[in-house]
C-alpha cells in the first residue's frame, strides 16, 4: 500500500484525456433544460446588443441631420427598452447560472462524499486527512465555474465564430482565409504551452493540496508540537510548502496570462494583413470601375476584430479548462477509488446473531507477501468470552477488525452461526456488532449526542440508563450542563478515560450481538472498570465477547484465552488449563506475578 | 483602514502593485488612442489611397497594440507577483499564529474554520489585491477622464448626464450593506461543512463500526444543501442590486446619444462633440458597469478578512516572557507550591504541593477525571496555574522561554497524535537532526524498534494520520521514542503504556532505568505495575493529593486507594501465589 505524507505529491496515472472531460457531463447532462435556456438567453442577448450600433448610426446619419428631435426621443425609449430587456435577459441567465454551479457543486460533492463512506480503512490510512478533505471541499468548489459559464460561453463563442466565419466569406474568400492564417499561429503558442501550462497547474493543485494537509495535521498536533519546541522547524517547513505553492501559481500565471495578450497581437497582426493585402496583393478585386472598395474592406476588417474576440475569449476558457481538469481528475480519482470492502452481488442479510464464530484457516495480509494472521482457525460458542493476549503486533486487532469485516480475509473464511461473513451484508453484520476501538472518536455535539450515535432512536432516558449502567453517570452528572455539556472536535476538555466512558456508553446503547472491547478501558481507573464490567457483564449475559486488554484481571475473568502470537494461535484454554501447560501464558502470568512478589517480600509487606 | 492591513502584507512588494497600476493606465491610455489610428488609416490612407502611408501607419498601430498588451501583460503579472507574496507572509504569519495558541484556543475553534481561515479566505485577499484594486482603480480614473472631457466641453451636458450617478451610488450602497453578511454567513456554512466532512473523515473508524454511513450522509446533506441555499442566496442579493445599478448605466449611455442628438439639433452641441462624446461612451459605462461587481466582490473580501484578522489577532494565553531565565543545565528540580488551577467556576487542581528530586521518578494514580493530566500539563506550561506555582531548577516555569523549558521537557501525551510522516521523522520529532544512532537507541528503550525493523519500510515506513494503521501499543511506544530521543532532563510520561502488554512495559521500565543519565520521571497510570517501582507514588483524588509514598509506605494504608487498586489488580494473584506454590 503506497502510502502518502504532507510533502509527496499525489502523483496520477492518467494523463490528461478527453474521457475524465466528459464524464463531467454526468452532471452537466441533469441540467440540461437550464443548458439549454442559458443558450437561449445569450443569443437573444447577442442579437439584442447588434442593435445597438445600428440605433447609434441612425440618431448620427439620418435623425440629427433632419433635425427630427421627437424621433430621435422615441428611438432613444427603444434604445432604453432594448437595454433593460437585455439587462433583464442577463440577469436570468445569471440566475439559472447561479443556480445550476450550486447544485453542480452540491451534487458533485455529495457523491465525492458517499464514495468515501464505502471507502475502508485502508484508504484513510494511506493518506493526510488533509488531502481527502481538500477534494471534497476546495476543490469541488473549483470546477463549478467552468462547468456552468466556461462551457456554454465557450459553445457560444464558437457558434458566433462560425456566423461571422460566414459573413466574411459573402465579403471576400481570400481575405477571409488572411483572417484564418492567424488560427495556426495562434494554434502554435496554444499546443507549445500546453504540456507546461497543464503540468504547472497540476502541480499548483498539489502543491496546495499538500500545503493544506500540513495545515491540517499541525492544527491538529499543535500540542506535540509545542511539547517539542518544534514551532521554529515547523514553520520553516510551512513555508516551503508555501513557497512551492507560490512557484507554480505564478509560473502557471506566466503562460495564462499570455493568452489574451498573445490573441489580442495576432487579432491587430490579422487587421494589419487585411490592409496589406487589400492593398498590396488583391488590389484587383477591390476596384470597381476604378474605384477602390473601400467599404468591403472595411466591413472585413470589423469582422476580423469580431471573429477573434471570441477567440480571446476561447483562450481563458482554455485556461479555466486546464484549471478545472486539474481539479477534476483529483476528484475523479477518488471516485474511482476501488471499494474493497462491499457487500457482494446477492449478499443477504445475517440473520439475528446467535453467537457462534469460526475463524477457519484465515489468511490476513495488509500489504502483500506480509501476512499478518497465518491460517487461523478457532470456534467459539454463543455466549463464550474470550480473551485475546500476547505482543503488540502479533494480529489481536486483527482478528477483531476481521470479525466486523472491516478488511476481507486474503485467504479462509469467517463465520457467524455458519454464515461466512463475505456472503453477508455489511449492514446487517456491523449493526450488531459493539465494537470498542481503541481511539475514542467523540463528535462534537454534546455527550448525548455522542451517546446516541450508538442508536439514533433512542430516547434521552435510555442513553442516560447506558450511561448509568457503564458508570459514566457519575461524571457526566457532575458537570454544570450534564448531558448536553457541549464536546469539542475529537473530545478535547475530556479526560481519556471519560472519552472512554461515553464510548461504552454507546456502545452499550446500541445492543450488540457480539460485544469487541479493544484496549477499550485501558485509561479508566480501576475501580470505575471494575464496575463497569460488571454492568456490562449482566448485560451482556448470553452474548459473544472478544476482549483485548493487558489488565490480568480482565483476563482471567473470561471463558476462554488465546494466546496469539506472530499472526498465529500459540496457545487457548481456560486460564487454569493455560497455567497448568506452563507455556507462554503461564511465563506472561508468571512474570508478574514475580514483579508483585518481589516487591511485596522485599518491602515485607503482604496484601 | 480596512483595506491598508490587507495592502500592508505585501511589504516590499508593494512597488510591484504600484508599477503593475501605472501599466495598467499606460494600457487604458493605449487602449484609448488605437482606435484613432485605425480610423486615421482609413480616413488619410485608405480613402485617399494614399498607400505609401500604409505600412508606417500600420507599424506604429501594431507597435500601440503590441505596447498595450505588453501593458496588461506585466500589469497582471506584477500584480499576482505583489499578492502571491502578501498571501505568502500572512500564510505564513497565521500559521505562527496557530501554533502559538494553546489548548483553550483549539476546542474554541474548529478545525475546518482554522483551515478555511488559513486557505480560503486568504485567497479572497489573493483576489482582492490582483484582480479588484486594479479594477477599482481603472474604473475610478476612466470615470474622472471622461468626466473631465465631459466638463470641458459642455457642463449643462454633463449635468445631465451624470444625474443618475447618485441613485446609482445609493443602489450600490445597499448591495453593499446587504451583501456582506450574506457572504459572512456562506463563509460560516462553508466552515460548518468543512467540519462535519473533517469529522466524518477522522471518525471513519467509528462511523463504520456502528454503520452509520447514512446518518453521515444525512448530516453531511444538510450542511451541503445549507450551503448552496446561502450561496444562492448571496448571489440573488446581487442579482437584485446589480441589474438596477445597470440600467442606471445603460439609461446614462441613452441619455448620451438622445439629449446629445437632441442639444445637436438644438445647436447647444456641435455634432462633432456628440461623436467625441459617444466615443468616449465606454469610458462612463464600463466603470458604472463594474460597480455592482465589484462592490460586491470586495465585501466578499471583507467578510473574509475579518475572519483572518480574528486569527490574526486572537489573543494567546500562553504567551513567552521576553527574557529567559533559563539555567544553563537544567537538572529536573521539579517543584510544585500551593498549585491551585481552575477551568471556569471548576477547580481541577487545589492546593497541589510536590517536590521531585532530580533523577527521580514520581508516579501518579487517581481516578478518572481527577485532575492528573492537568498536574502535569502545568509544566510544560499548557495551560498556567490559577494561583501558586510550579518551579523548574528553583526558577518559575513562566520566567523560562517557552522554546527553553520546553526543550527541557519531554512528554507523551495520552492522546498519541503521530504526524503522517516516516516513523523516523516521528521519532525525531523534537530533534529533527539528530543522527540516526539517536532514533534507534531511543525506539530500543521504548521496545518499538522490534516491531518498527519488522516492518516492511523499517524506519522509512510513513504511518496514517494520528498513527492510525499502527496499534495502540505500537502508537504509544513510538510516541515514547519522541521523547527519549529529547534527551530532556524531565520525561513526563501521561498513560504511555496502557495499551502495552505488562511484559513489554517492564522491559521498558528497565531499560529506562538503565539509562545513563537518569531523567526526571513521572509516570501516570491506571496500572499498579507501571508505577509500583517508582520513588514515590502519588494519589490524586478529586485535585487534591490524598497519598504519597513508596508502594510498601502506600501499601500499609488498608483503606486507601492505591491498597484498593492494587488489591483490584493483583488480589486474584495474590491469592493465586499461594495456590501456585502449592502445585
Amino acid at each position: 500500500m503506497a502510502r502518502n505524507k504532507f510533502n509527496i505529491d499525489e502523483e496520477l496515472d492518467v494523463p490528461f484525456n478527453w474521457e475524465q472531460f466528459k464524464r463531467s457531463f454526468v452532471y452537466i447532462k441533469r441540467y440540461k433544460k437550464l443548458v439549454i435556456l442559458m443558450i437561449t438567453f445569450s443569443v437573444i442577448a447577442s442579437v439584442l446588443n447588434l442593435l445597438t450600433p445600428k440605433i447609434q448610426q441612425t440618431v448620427i446619419d439620418k435623425l440629427i441631420p433632419q433635425g427630427d428631435i421627437k424621433l430621435i426621443v422615441i428611438l432613444g425609449v427603444i434604445f432604453l427598452a432594448i437595454n433593460l430587456l437585455n439587462i433583464f435577459i442577463g440577469r436570468a441567465r445569471s440566475k439559472i447560472s447561479v443556480n445550476m454551479s450550486q447544485s453542480l457543486i452540491t451534487d458533485i460533492r455529495t457523491d465525492v462524499f458517499e464514495h468515501l463512506q464505502k471507502l475502508g480503512f485502508d484508504y484513510y490510512d494511506s493518506r493526510p486527512h488533509g488531502k481527502i478533505l481538500t477534494r471534497v471541499i476546495n476543490y469541488v468548489n473549483s470546477v463549478s465555474e467552468f462547468l456552468t459559464n466556461g462551457l456554454v460561453n465557450a459553445l457560444l463563442s464558437v457558434l458566433n465564430m462560425v456566423f461571422i466565419l460566414f459573413f466574411m466569406f459573402s465579403i471576400s474568400t481570400k481575405l477571409t482565409l488572411v483572417v484564418l492564417a492567424g488560427l495556426p499561429i495562434f494554434m502554435i503558442y496554444v499546443v507549445a504551452t500546453k504540456k507546461a501550462q497543464r503540468r504547472f497547474r497540476q502541480l499548483r493543485a498539489n502543491k496546495q493540496s499538500n500545503t493544506t494537509a500540513y495545515l491540517s495535521e499541525n492544527i491538529n498536533g499543535a500540542k506535540v508540537t509545542q511539547a517539542f519546541a518544534r514551532e521554529e522547524y515547523n514553520e520553516k517547513v510551512y513555508d516551503g510548502l508555501l513557497e512551492e505553492t507560490r512557484k507554480y501559481y505564478l509560473r502557471a500565471c506566466y503562460l495564462g496570462h499570455g493568452m489574451w495578450p498573445m490573441s489580442a497581437i495576432i487579432q491587430r497582426l490579422v487587421r494589419a494583413a487585411i490592409y496589406i493585402c487589400a492593398v498590396y496583393a488583391f488590389r484587383h478585386d477591390f476596384i470597381v470601375d476604378g474605384v477602390f472598395q473601400l467599404g468591403a474592406i472595411t466591413a472585413m476588417t470589423t469582422y476580423a476584430v469580431s471573429f477573434w474576440a471570441p477567440m480571446q475569449q476561447l483562450g481563458n476558457i482554455y485556461n479555466q479548462l486546464l484549471d478545472t481538469m486539474a481539479y477534476l481528475e483529483r476528484i475523479f480519482q477518488v471516485l474511482d477509488e476501488p471499494v474493497t470492502v462491499d457487500d457482494q452481488p446477492g449478499a443477504k442479510d445475517l440473520p439475528e446473531i446467535k453467537g457462534k464464530v469460526d475463524f477457519e484457516k484465515v489468511l490476513f495480509e495488509y500489504e502483500k507477501g506480509v501476512p499478518v494472521l497465518k491460517s487461523v482457525s478457532f470456534s467459539v460458542a454463543p455466549g463464550e468470552s474470550i480473551a485475546l493476549v500476547g505482543p503488540t503486533g502479533a494480529g489481536k486487532s486483527t482478528i477483531i477488525n476481521l470479525l466486523s469485516r472491516f478488511y476481507n480475509v486474503t485467504e479462509g473464511e469467517v463465520l457467524i452461526d455458519g454464515h461466512n461473513l463475505a456472503d453477508v451484508t455489511l449492514k446487517s453484520l456491523r449493526r450488531q456488532m459493539g465494537v470498542m476501538l481503541q481511539d475514542v472518536f467523540i463528535f462534537s455535539g454534546t455527550i448525548i449526542d455522542n451517546i446516541r450515535y450508538g442508536r439514533l432512536d433512542a430516547t434521552d432516558e435510555e442513553c442516560i440508563a447506558a450511561a448509568k449502567a457503564v458508570h459514566a453517570d457519575e461524571f457526566i452528572s457532575q458537570m454544570e450542563k450534564g448531558y448536553y455539556t457541549e464536546t469539542k472536535e475529537r473530545g478535547e476538555g475530556l479526560s481519556a478515560g471519560q472519552r472512554q466512558l461515553i464510548s461504552f456508553a454507546r456502545t452499550l446503547l446500541s445492543d450488540p450481538r457480539i460485544l469487541i472491547l479493544d484496549e477499550a478501558t485501558s485509561s479508566i481507573d480501576t475501580n470505575t472498570e471494575q464496575l463497569v464490567q460488571s454492568g456490562i457483564a449482566a448485560l451482556l449475559k448470553g452474548r459473544t465477547s472478544f476482549i483485548v486488554a493487558h489488565r490480568l484481571s480482565t483476563i482471567k475473568n473470561c471463558d476462554r484465552i488465546m494466546y496469539i502470537e506472530a499472526g498465529k494461535i500459540a496457545e487457548q484454554g481456560s486460564h487454569s488449563e493455560l497455567m497448568q501447560k506452563r507455556g507462554l501464558y503461564y511465563k506472561l502470568y508468571m512474570s508478574q506475578l514475580n514483579q508483585l512478589r518481589e516487591l511485596t517480600e522485599e518491602d515485607g509487606v503482604v496484601a | 483602514m480596512n483595506f491598508k492591513w490587507a495592502y500592508d502584507w505585501m511589504g516590499k512588494d508593494k512597488w510591484r502593485l504600484i508599477v503593475s497600476l501605472v501599466f495598467d493606465i499606460v494600457g487604458v491610455a493605449l487602449m484609448t488612442i488605437e482606435p484613432y489610428i485605425f480610423s486615421a488609416i482609413v480616413d488619410d490612407v485608405l480613402m485617399p489611397q494614399a498607400f505609401e502611408k500604409l505600412l508606417p501607419m500600420l507599424g506604429l498601430a501594431l507597435a500601440i497594440g503590441v505596447s498595450y498588451m505588453a501593458c496588461r501583460y506585466f500589469c497582471n503579472i506584477l500584480a499576482e507577483q505583489a499578492s502571491q507574496n502578501a498571501v505568502y507572509e500572512l500564510k505564513s504569519a497565521l500559521f505562527k499564529k496557530l501554533l502559538k495558541q494553546s489548548g483553550d484556543f483549539y476546542s474554541s475553534n474548529r478545525t475546518g474554520d482554522l483551515i478555511n481561515k488559513c486557505t480560503g479566505d486568504v485567497e479572497m485577499v489573493n483576489f482582492f489585491l490582483c484582480w479588484c484594486i486594479p479594477r477599482w482603480v481603472e474604473s475610478i480614473l476612466m470615470l474622472l477622464f471622461a468626466l473631465i472631457v465631459f466638463l470641458i466641453i459642455s457642463p449643462l451636458y454633463t449635468a445631465v448626464l451624470f444625474a443618475v450617478t447618485p441613485f446609482s451610488l445609493i443602489f450600490a450602497t445597499k448591495l453593499s450593506r446587504t451583501v456582506r453578511p450574506a457572504f459572512s454567513e456562506a463563509r460560516e456554512q462553508l466552515s460548518r461543512l468543512n467540519t462535519v466532512v473533517q469529522e466524518n473523515i477522522s471518525g471513519n473508524r467509528v462511523v463504520k463500526a456502528f454503520v452509520r454511513e447514512n446518518y453521515e450522509l444525512e448530516k453531511f446533506q444538510k450542511e451541503n444543501q445549507a450551503y448552496k441555499d446561502i450561496n444562492i442566496r448571496a448571489n440573488m442579493i446581487w442579482l437584485k442590486y446589480g441589474p438596477i445599478i445597470d440600467s442606471l448605466a445603460s439609461i446614462m449611455t441613452v441619455l448620451n446619444l438622445t439629449v446629445g442628438g437632441v442639444m445637436v439639433v438644438l445647436g447647444q452641441i456641435t455634432l462633432g462633440q456628440l461623436t467625441l462624446f459617444l466615443g468616449l461612451a465606454w469610458a462612463l459605462n464600463e466603470p458604472m458597469l463594474m460597480l455592482g461587481q465589484l462592490i460586491n466582490s470586495t465585501q466578499r473580501f471583507l467578510a473574509s478578512q475579518d475572519k483572518i484578522r480574528d486569527l490574526y489577532y486572537s489573543s494567546v494565553k500562553v504567551e513567552s516572557p521576553d527574557n529567559d531565565e533559563c539555567p544553563e543545565n537544567v537538572t529536573g528540580h521539579i517543584e510544585f507550591r500551593d498549585v491551585t488551577l481552575s477551568y471556569g467556576s471548576v477547580k481541577v487542581l487545589d492546593g497541589i504541593t510536590l517536590d521531585i528530586k532530580p533523577g527521580e521518578t514520581v508516579g501518579i494514580m487517581g481516578p478518572t477525571g481527577s485532575g492528573k493530566t492537568s498536574l502535569v500539563s502545568l509544566i510544560p506550561r499548557f495551560i498556567d496555574v490559577t494561583s501558586g506555582s510550579v518551579l523548574l531548577d528553583g526558577v518559575d516555569v513562566r520566567k523560562y522561554k517557552l522554546q527553553s523549558l520546553r526543550k527541557n521537557v519531554g512528554i507523551t501525551m495520552q492522546d498519541v497524535f503521530l504526524f503522517s510522516d516516516t516513523v523516523e521523522s516521528n521519532v525525531a520529532y523534537g530533534v529533527p537532526d539528530t543522527p540516526m544512532e539517536n532514533v534507534i537507541e531511543s525506539a530500543v528503550i521504548a521496545d518499538a524498534d522490534e516491531f518498527v525493523s519488522k516492518m516492511p519500510g523499517g524506519y522509512d515506513t510513513i504511518g496514517g494520520e494520528r498513527g492510525t494503521g499502527l496499534s495502540g501499543g505500537q502508537k504509544q511506544r513510538i510516541s515514547l521514542a519522541r521523547a527519549l530521543a529529547k534527551s530532556a532532563p524531565v520525561l513526563i510520561l501521561d498513560d504511555t503504556t496502557s495499551a502495552v502488554d505488562m511484559e513489554t512495559e517492564q522491559k521498558i521500565q528497565e531499560r529506562l532505568r538503565a539509562r545513563d543519565k537518569r531523567a526526571t520521571t513521572i509516570i501516570i497510570a491506571q496500572r499498579v505495575s507501571s508505577v509500583m517501582t517508582a520513588d514515590k507514588i502519588i494519589i490524586l483524588e478529586d485535585g487534591k493529593i490524598t497519598e504519597s509514598g513508596t508502594h510498601a509506605q502506600l501499601m500499609r494504608n488498608k483503606n486507601g486507594y492505591y491498597h484498593k487498586t492494587c488489591v483490584l489488580q493483583h488480589g486474584a494473584l495474590e491469592e493465586e501465589m499461594v495456590g501456585e506454590e502449592g502445585a
